[in-house]
């Protein structure tokens, strides 16, 4: 539900009735919510609603796009480690897995950015964007957890007689992998990219909050929570309460929507959640 | 046992060269030489060539890298800040304690937390306590710290004026408002893991009460308190140990923001610090020591979790 409430705000954005997000508007700075502005205005008069709902879209899109990343890579090595088990292969995969597991991602990839800094920069020919070091940094945080999860379901699957059956079909490694085992794969990995997706955009909500993710004047939650910092000592406090609310609202809903996938595709894993 | 302790410890060691590698190459494949942050962005070629010269900066990457590693393995010497002109041994021994303070703080917070949370949640289970954590945990993980720490300073520090809105005195100032200083990064800090680790006490809890054992045990006639107390939590909560070691290590990435925050002066805002300066020598320290502690917390976990369950081989 809430999940749905956000995308589908996210999406309308551009044909929704609401303010321009990157309008100034000097004359009513840090307006208070009211009638004109529903959630007020931040220090250079821009609407704060509008900018939460197009703020959305980058938050969505960054996370949509690092969880999704990190389950192709995560995925692949893993279906493969697990198929091939008992190879080098396997052993050079998982232990890659355990290598990203012992070292602190967030700080890596903090680091990184920093170094690549966090304007546009130029590598061997392609363009890396703030947001495309974001996906990259984020996602690749999450291949090991993704992969490990396919792996332990490949393993298992590997050994299973339909796949035996058609291995004795004369399959080759890449089909069984990619379409007989894959497909069983697909329901564990959906629950923890779901909720990974709140993960991911609470990291990038930090470090755009940090100056290292999404650069202003494009709104994004962190950026505007990184503005209203400013403003929380001389009693402003919408600009700061609500960009967060929202991060909140749309992570909860993540959550909830992982759990109930849970309960639905893997029901194992627990008892049935009360809440969605 | 030695013969695990040995291969685990070639890995942690692996992997703090490995990192602190990548980090010192990317820092020196950047275009811009340091010598310019120093003399200035006109400098001339034949300055800039000295100054090369005399950092060792024009020696092949692998040469510099075991020097600056023997460095800091044999005399803590991690090299000068090309920004402040400080030796670097000496902001990280400034800057690293209050950063582990407020990480061991957060984290005692947190179990004080989530252990009784989720035990009582797990031995009434469906009761009050048990729904409450549902909905507390949920919030909890998708509560970002630093918001929830711009909030608090909102409402407890700047309305109410109960609590500091930042800075961390020293504690030789004085360990009354030391203290208090550390409430509300603390909280800010723990509230993600407390959500974890309550949630994980339970499930680990629920899965003890249903062992045969424990059957076995009501089934003498043993008071309950007693099958509680040492048969079931003792097993329950061991799990639990190494999952308190990695929270720990993680916690590192998050203080980031949380320091930011709260403008405390540890290591982690000393890194963000020297991302923004082009301070390479620094961040490139900072990485190190954090890896370094990411990675001992891990083998300790690992450790501790063998010690206290002999079901698992070594």
């Amino acid at each position: 539900m809430l999940v749905g409430v956000v995308a589908a705000l996210a999406l309308l954005a551009p044909i929704l009735p609401i303010r321009d997000p990157l309008a100034l508007d000097l004359g009513h700075r840090l307006a208070a919510p009211g009638a004109h502005h529903l959630l007020g205005t931040d220090q250079a008069g821009r609407d704060v609603l509008s900018r939460i709902i197009w703020g959305s879209r980058e938050s969505l899109q960054i996370a949509l796009s690092a969880v999704l990343l990190g389950c192709l890579f995560g995925v692949t090595l893993g279906l493969i480690a697990g198929y091939k088990n008992g190879s080098i292969l396997e052993m050079v995969i998982t232990r890659c897995f355990d290598v990203l597991f012992s070292i602190p991602l967030l700080v890596l990839a903090i680091a990184l950015l920093g170094i690549l800094g966090a304007r546009p920069v130029e590598i061997l020919g392609f363009t890396l964007t703030d947001k495309i070091k974001l996906v990259g940094l984020i996602g690749l945080s999450f291949t090991p957890a993704l992969g490990r999860i396919a792996y332990a379901s490949a393993l298992v699957e590997a050994k299973a007689d339909y796949v035996r059956a058609k291995k004795a079909q004369g399959a080759g490694w890449i089909e069984l992998v990619f379409v007989e085992i894959f497909p069983n794969a697909v329901p564990s990995v959906i629950v923890q990219a779901t909720l990974f997706v709140g993960v991911a955009i609470i990291v990038e909500a930090s470090l755009s909050f940090v100056g290292l993710g999404v650069q202003p004047p494009t709104p994004s939650w962190g950026t505007m929570l990184a503005d209203a910092r400013n403003y929380i000592f001389s009693g402003e406090w919408w600009v700061a309460v609500f960009p967060g609310l929202a991060i909140c609202a749309t992570v909860v809903g993540f959550n909830l929507l992982g759990d109930a996938l849970r309960d639905l595709l893997d029901p194992r894993g627990g008892a049935k959640s009360t809440f969605v | 046992m030695i013969g695990f302790l040995a291969k685990r410890l070639a890995f942690a060691v692996t992997v703090v060269i490995a990192v602190s590698f990548l980090i010192f190459a990317m820092a020196r494949l950047v275009p811009t030489s340091p010598a310019y942050l120093v003399l200035g962005a006109d400098a001339g070629h034949a300055e800039v060539a000295a100054f090369e010269a005399k950092y060792g900066l024009d020696r092949p990457l692998l040469a510099q890298y075991g020097t600056w590693i023997h460095g800091v393995v044999t005399r803590f010497d991690f090299g000068v800040s090309f920004v402040s002109g400080r030796p670097i041994s000496t902001e990280v021994a400034e800057t690293l304690p209050v950063t582990l303070e407020l990480i061991l703080a957060s984290m005692v917070l947190c179990l004080a937390i989530s252990i009784p949370l989720g035990v009582i949640s797990a031995f009434q289970s469906g009761g009050f306590v048990d729904h409450a954590l549902r909905v507390v945990s949920v919030l909890g993980v998708s509560t970002p710290g630093f918001w929830l720490g711009l909030v608090l300073i909102l409402l407890l520090s700047v309305k109410a004026g109960w609590l500091p809105p930042g800075d961390l005195p020293r504690p030789s100032d004085g360990v009354g408002p030391h203290l208090l200083a550390l409430i509300l990064p603390c909280f800010c800090l723990a509230i993600y893991y407390t959500a974890i680790i309550s949630r994980m006490t339970r499930s680990s809890v629920m899965e003890v009460l249903h062992q045969d054992y424990v059957r076995t045990a009501v089934a003498m006639g043993l008071s309950k308190t007693k099958i509680r107390m040492i048969y079931i939590l003792r097993n329950g909560l061991i799990p639990i140990i190494s999952v308190a070691a990695m929270s720990c290590g993680y916690m590192f990435g998050w203080a980031i923001v949380i320091e930011q925050v709260f403008n405390i002066p540890g290591i982690c805002r000393a890194l963000l610090a020297a991302i923004f300066a082009r301070d390479y020598n620094l961040m490139q320290a900072a990485v190190l020591v954090i890896t370094l502690a990411f990675v001992l917390l891990n083998f300790l976990a690992d450790i501790g979790y063998r010690l206290l369950n002999p079901r698992v081989s070594w």
